[in-house]
């Protein structure tokens, strides 16, 4: 049996993309197409696997889907903290910005939602609530989109090691 | 050794597994654009309802501009996601409960792959043609979105399906 090699350095790479591409501004727009950076990074994750792959080494759908799922998530972990970061160096408050264009896209709030939107006023930088809900957020959204990048890049890498039975059961 | 439920010419049995994880796949898809089509709703409600909507919106703009502009509006108020996501979940949608009378558990030579050149080239095309401003058409973004989203779903599944499918075989013949 072939010893195969580490998913865990293409998934950091894949995942230290998504975080970098997802964080900086103007370039973080791609993720409003279909989630791209996200997608893209499993992708990268899958092909980086892949070239270190050696050729009697099998190579599934599985292990496509299990590398998209590990970029995702340190894609997720390494995109929240790459945020703080930016918040802090460029003094922003993406938690603040997000709900007025929330409000400004003209929908009606109740009142008492306003003491929360005073309360992020308030915090500069970093609200707890807020770096709690974009974490949680962003860990569910690429791991459904980074898997999904990593299962469809691998069903096209694959084909040429199709016809080796899986022998790692 | 599988529960089975049918047996194809293939000789690869339908088993629960295969039943489960469509099950999830599906469901979880369902969930997704029933969020999205909620928000709006949630906001006419109003009170804590609309705090569910702005929770809504708020995961969506992860992966969503959200602009009310280029979104299609339910009871006044703009879906949570743009016209051009909303097609593509909903294709999503369509193409995993339909998978099963299209592709099929197992088809070995589907064309999924020539498909999904075509359908991303279509978005490329429609997207590059809004992003310029020559022609801009909230059908049109959801429709292109919509042949995506059915084309991503369908390689989805052909994927975890194959790859099911492979570990059965070897299994089978072990």
């Amino acid at each position: 049996m072939t010893e195969k090699p580490s998913k865990l350095k293409p998934a950091l790479i894949g995942g230290a993309a998504i975080a970098v591409f997802s964080s900086l501004p103007i370039l973080n727009f791609g993720n409003c197409f279909c989630c791209m950076w996200v997608i893209l990074g499993g992708v990268l994750a899958v092909y980086l696997y892949w070239k270190a792959l050696p050729p009697s080494a099998e190579f599934t759908a599985g292990d496509g889907a299990l590398l998209g799922l590990l970029a995702g998530l340190f894609g997720a972990l390494f995109g929240s903290l790459l945020g703080l970061l930016m918040i802090g160096i460029l003094d922003l408050n993406p938690g603040r910005d997000i709900l007025n264009a929330i409000m400004e896209a003209g929908d009606e709030f109740p009142d008492e939602f306003e003491s929360y939107m005073d309360d992020f006023d308030e915090s500069s930088g970093v609200h707890p609530i807020f770096a709690m809900f974009s974490l949680t957020f962003s860990l569910i959204i690429n791991s459904i989109f980074s898997t999904l990048g990593g299962l469809i890049t691998a069903s096209l890498l694959q084909k040429k090691r199709v016809n080796q039975p899986p022998m790692n059961e | 050794m599988y529960n089975t439920l049918f047996k194809r010419s293939t000789g690869i049995q339908f088993s629960r597994r295969f039943a489960m994880i469509y099950g999830v796949i599906a469901a979880g898809t369902l969930l997704w654009c029933i969020a999205f089509i909620a928000s709006p709703r949630l906001i006419e409600m109003g009170g804590i309802h609309s705090l569910f909507a702005i929770g809504f919106r708020y995961f969506y703009s992860f992966i969503c501009h959200q602009n009310p502009d280029r979104s299609f509006h339910v009871l006044g108020h703009s879906m949570a996601v743009c016209a051009r996501c909303t097609g593509i979940y909903f294709g999503a949608l369509i193409g995993i409960l339909t998978f099963p009378f299209t592709i099929g558990w197992f088809n070995e030579h589907s064309p999924w792959k020539k498909w999904l050149v075509i359908v991303i080239g279509l978005n490329l095309i429609e997207f590059t043609l809004s992003s310029l401003n020559l022609f801009s058409n909230l059908i049109l973004r959801a429709g292109t979105g919509l042949t995506l989203g059915l084309g991503i779903a369908s390689c989805a599944l052909f994927a975890i399906f194959t790859h099911i499918q492979i570990r059965l075989k070897w299994r089978d013949s072990t």
